[in-house]
């Protein structure tokens, strides 16, 4: 493909676009006094009444065509009605052409999109409803030739809507805002390269975002639905695009583009209830080289097609920084004022191919149509593979800092996006909301380990362990999956106001975790682990002073078939070891301690007595026989089983509400070590309950052939006011 | 990640556990060269880790309920950790625990040991494989560390019929200087 040069196209490109999607339109003559007002006289007034549609619009690459269907325009409030466009052309001294917009109650709806081989599937339906006004200039002369463009604009968008729909339920962005001043964008075309050169400052606001039943967008004031909560997002940026027709990765067609971003300075909040999460003085780059846009078929042994977007070549690679200056939970979503600080984070990243395990790792999404098979036949899914090369993330509180360093992941699968309803169909239960599934993914992660310093020294620092200390926070050395299916489904709304409900399911197979692991590949590891865990209603909120998570029931089975020190593969055993866990109502409020930067984890955990499979169990068993292939048999060997662990909330007490409360707090500082005074990963703990029940402890004795002998070596154990704190510092070994 | 954390941390949490309980689990202590330590310099992955413990600092959550815990001048204050050992049967009882143990430079990390490594007498050849290494803290400390060792009639102090007899009442305070190495291992390879 190539780009026309002769840049007086793009008038006449606009024109015809613009003719595609407003046949319908009403002029109307100026009087002699709306004349007159017109600057310089040299301006022309157009008001529009727009009701437009278009059956199918289509891009196709290398014979691959993605097609959008039944794309209408027309009055957001009215269903038969016609949107509103005011336009003010007016041709300035410098030649600029400015045209004032205003657009009043219009909404542009996609039916479908689909892909050649989608058949009776649709990626589901999309559709915009706003209210516009603002200007819009084009000067000619870009900032390479008189032969280019430049373009400035201040538009505003108020009360608007964006709303996805699939198989009868839709979620929507409600009261939407959008400010957006393009401040001397310039488009040139430079050897066939179309280069575009974008300043912007850009404002966005989301009231709400609702969900609701109908294949039909919704219409009026919906406010009396439930809310996830709000964002207000701003950012400074420049970006500068370079895009050619140098062929996909599948053919002769398709788009290469590289982009450069430098992010100025951004803020973003989330709000609940009147308090935000607050980023704030954030800031940073990104370069994407070698990116490729083309309509072909994926990586899979199904060559499936989908909408690509490819960066996987030799000189592929995506590359940036982002600095977080600032981190507040739980502030007054009004004037940002309060709440407890987390200190702030740096990020860097290098996205490019990459060789794990011997397996080829690159970039690349397929979007198709067609989410989870029995959601119905609209909904999205990515095809996806990622390679994060080298990453690193520096968290820093009061000017200590900590570096996770040398981060790599690598992973491929599908993930599937719907709108589903509460309801059960053909044996798969769904929730209200937006439901994000896992099919067959495989992937991993894994880091060198941290450095522990002063904030701009720490990159100096020896690399040590530590990391171990935070699995509290589900963060490891290193994890890796053979295969992970499942999804999270997020309803808006929680009792008693804004915020998110969350049902999840999943399920990990193949699964390794790695701890205190060394360059040599050496470490203990919770290896041939299989992970099962369902979470029913658990909500999520931003509170005052923090982030608040409430699990309304949660059962989970953690099998790890092989502790093993040594290789990951081979290594000696301990043998194996599974958690069943079983809870309702646990909690978890996220904040920063009072005072000085730090994150601070409020934990309830409630244990609840056994309910048939559900419970709280800790197997351990060794000595297992092993098949043809040397691999032990579970099930064969001695078992020493923790049976029906619980809380209570103490002698006498039925009730079991105050279960395990945990208060953890890390934060890096200065701690007393073996070596004296030195920077530390400093990680205080403290955990209290009333009552802690082991209802039996059983050894479990198999013979091999089906047949197992229990026999009870404690018939239970209570342990009652425990409250234990502990202050752990991790620092390089001496 | 994706895995709920709290059902992770208790399961690093009882491993860790298990591996003080651990029957097939031997553990050798010896004391590290200079040479020795100086080679485990710059390792990659372990970490040194000092700071303390407390144990019921200023009561349990069970203070003052009526229920047997109250930390009036001699009376129980501190955890208890009873467990039955017959159906029917007494409980063995750790009770009254509390005190604070500190400690400096506790290092954790894997090792591999071969059959060249000297300082294991000549057992290194019989090894020949990783382990997991902790290596003492020099310096630790107990501070109003103590705890009793008891029989009794039931579960709880509240219970009905509780009857309670104490056979060991232990109180620590002071340094305690420990030196070495303890080396985890699973006995089967």
């Amino acid at each position: 493909m190539t780009i026309p040069v002769g840049h007086r196209r793009v008038w006449l490109t606009g024109a015809v676009l613009y003719a595609a999607i407003g046949p319908v339109c009403a002029m109307e003559a100026m009087d002699d006094a709306e004349l007159a007002g017109v600057q310089g006289q040299a301006g022309v007034t157009m008001e529009m009444a727009t009701e437009a549609s278009v059956d199918r619009f289509s891009y196709f690459t290398n014979g691959n065509g993605i097609h959008l269907e039944d794309i209408d325009v027309g009055s957001a409030s009215d269903p038969n009605g016609l949107a509103r466009r005011d336009y003010e052309l007016d041709l300035l001294n410098d030649d600029s052409l400015e045209i004032g917009v205003d657009i009043q109650d219009e909404r542009v709806s996609v039916g479908g999109i689909s892909l050649d081989d989608s058949g009776t599937k649709s990626m589901g339906s999309f559709w915009m409803d706003r209210n516009m006004d603002g200007w819009f200039r084009i000067t000619p002369g870009g900032a390479l030739s008189e032969e280019g463009y430049t373009f400035n604009s201040d538009l505003s968008m108020q009360g608007s809507r964006f709303g996805y729909q699939t198989n009868g339920h839709q979620l929507f962005l409600d009261e939407v805002t959008v400010s957006a001043i393009a401040s001397d964008h310039t488009l040139d075309v430079n050897n066939g390269i179309v280069e575009y050169a974008a300043p912007t400052e850009l404002e966005v606001g989301i009231g709400a975002i609702r969900y609701a039943e109908g294949s039909t967008p919704v219409r009026g004031d919906q406010s009396n639905r439930a809310s996830m909560g709000g964002i207000e997002a701003y950012m400074d940026f420049v970006s500068e695009f370079e895009i050619r027709g140098g062929g996909g990765r599948q053919g002769a067609e398709g788009l290469q583009v590289n982009a450069d971003t430098t992010l100025n300075t951004a803020n973003f909040l989330y709000k609940t209830n009147g308090y935000g999460l607050v980023l704030s003085d954030i800031s940073g780059t990104s370069s994407v080289q070698d990116l490729r846009i083309e309509v072909g078929k994926d990586f899979t042994d199904a060559g499936r097609q989908g909408l690509a977007f490819t960066l996987n070549g030799s000189g592929s690679r995506a590359e940036g920084n982002l600095s977080i200056g600032d981190i507040k939970l739980g502030v007054d979503a009004g004037s940002r004022d309060g709440g407890r600080n987390i200190g702030s984070v740096d990020l860097s990243w290098l996205y490019e191919n990459q060789t794990i395990n011997g397996d080829a790792f690159g970039n690349q999404t397929y979007v198709m149509a067609g989410g989870h098979s029995d959601a119905g036949d609209e909904g999205m899914r990515f095809a996806s593979e990622w390679s994060l090369a080298d990453a690193a993330l520096t968290w820093t509180t009061d000017g200590s800092s900590v570096l996770f360093d040398g981060i790599q992941s690598w992973g491929r699968g599908d993930v599937t996006v719907n709108v589903t309803g509460d309801e059960k169909l053909g044996g798969t239960q769904f929730y209200e909301g937006l439901r994000v599934g896992f099919e067959g993914i495989s992937g991993g992660y894994r880091m060198d380990g941290i450095r522990v310093g002063s904030k701009g020294s720490v990159e100096g620092a020896e690399v040590q362990g530590g990391v171990e200390l935070l699995s509290a926070l589900g963060v490891y050395r290193s994890f890796e999956f053979g295969n992970m299916d499942g999804q999270y489904t997020l309803t808006p709304g929680v009792a008693g106001g804004e915020g998110i409900t969350i049902n999840s399911d999943l399920y990990i197979e193949d699964g390794r975790i790695g701890s205190l692991t060394e360059e040599s590949g050496q470490g203990i590891w919770a290896d041939d682990l299989s992970y099962e865990g369902h979470i029913r209603d658990m909500t999520l909120e931003v509170v005052k002073n923090g982030l608040r998570v409430m699990r309304g029931e949660a059962w989970s089975t953690m099998d790890v078939g092989n502790l093993r020190v040594g290789d990951a593969q081979d290594g000696a055993s301990f043998g194996r070891i599974v958690w069943q866990r079983y809870g309702q109502n646990s909690e978890m409020v996220i904040t920063g301690p009072e005072g000085k930067e730090g994150l601070k984890l409020a934990l309830t955990s409630i244990f609840n007595q056994a309910v048939g499979e559900k419970r709280n169990r800790f197997l351990w068993e060794t000595g297992r026989t092993t098949d043809g292939d040397g691999n032990p048999e579970n099930g064969t060997g001695m078992q020493l089983v923790l049976d029906n662990v619980h809380t209570s909330d103490g002698p006498g007490a039925a009730t079991n509400d105050f279960g395990i409360k945990t208060d953890l707090t890390v934060d890096v500082r200065e701690v007393e070590s073996a070596q004296g005074l030195q920077q530390g990963l400093h990680v205080n703990t403290r955990t209290r309950f009333r009552e802690l029940n082991v209802g039996s402890v059983d050894l479990v004795h198999n013979d091999g052939s089906g047949n197992s002998s229990t026999a009870t070596a404690l018939q239970g154990v209570s342990i009652q006011n425990m409250d234990m704190e502990s202050n752990l510092s991790a620092t390089p070994i001496p | 990640m994706l895995i709920p954390a709290y059902s992770i941390r208790h399961s690093m949490f009882a491993l860790l556990a298990w591996f003080g309980l651990a029957g097939t689990v031997t553990a050798d202590m010896e004391s590290m060269s200079d040479q020795a330590l100086s080679g485990v310099s710059g390792q990659y992955g372990g970490m040194s880790l000092s700071g303390d413990v407390t144990f019921n600092e200023s009561g349990g959550p069970l203070k003052g309920e009526a229920v047997g815990f109250d930390c009036n001048n001699g009376k129980r204050c501190g955890a208890r950790v009873a467990a039955q050992l017959n159906q029917g049967g007494g409980w063995i009882v750790l009770d009254d625990l509390q005190g604070t143990f500190e400690f400096m430079g506790l290092t954790l990390a894997t090792r591999l040991i071969t059959g060249s490594d000297t300082g294991f007498g000549s057992d290194a050849a019989d090894f020949n494989r990783t382990v997991i290494e902790i290596g003492m803290p020099e310096t630790a400390s107990f501070t109003d560390f103590s705890y009793t060792m008891a029989t009794s009639s039931t579960a709880r102090p509240s219970d009905n019929d509780f009857q309670q007899v104490d056979r060991l009442n232990v109180e620590i305070g002071g340094d305690v200087t420990l030196d070495g190495n303890a080396l985890i291992f699973p006995t089967e390879p």
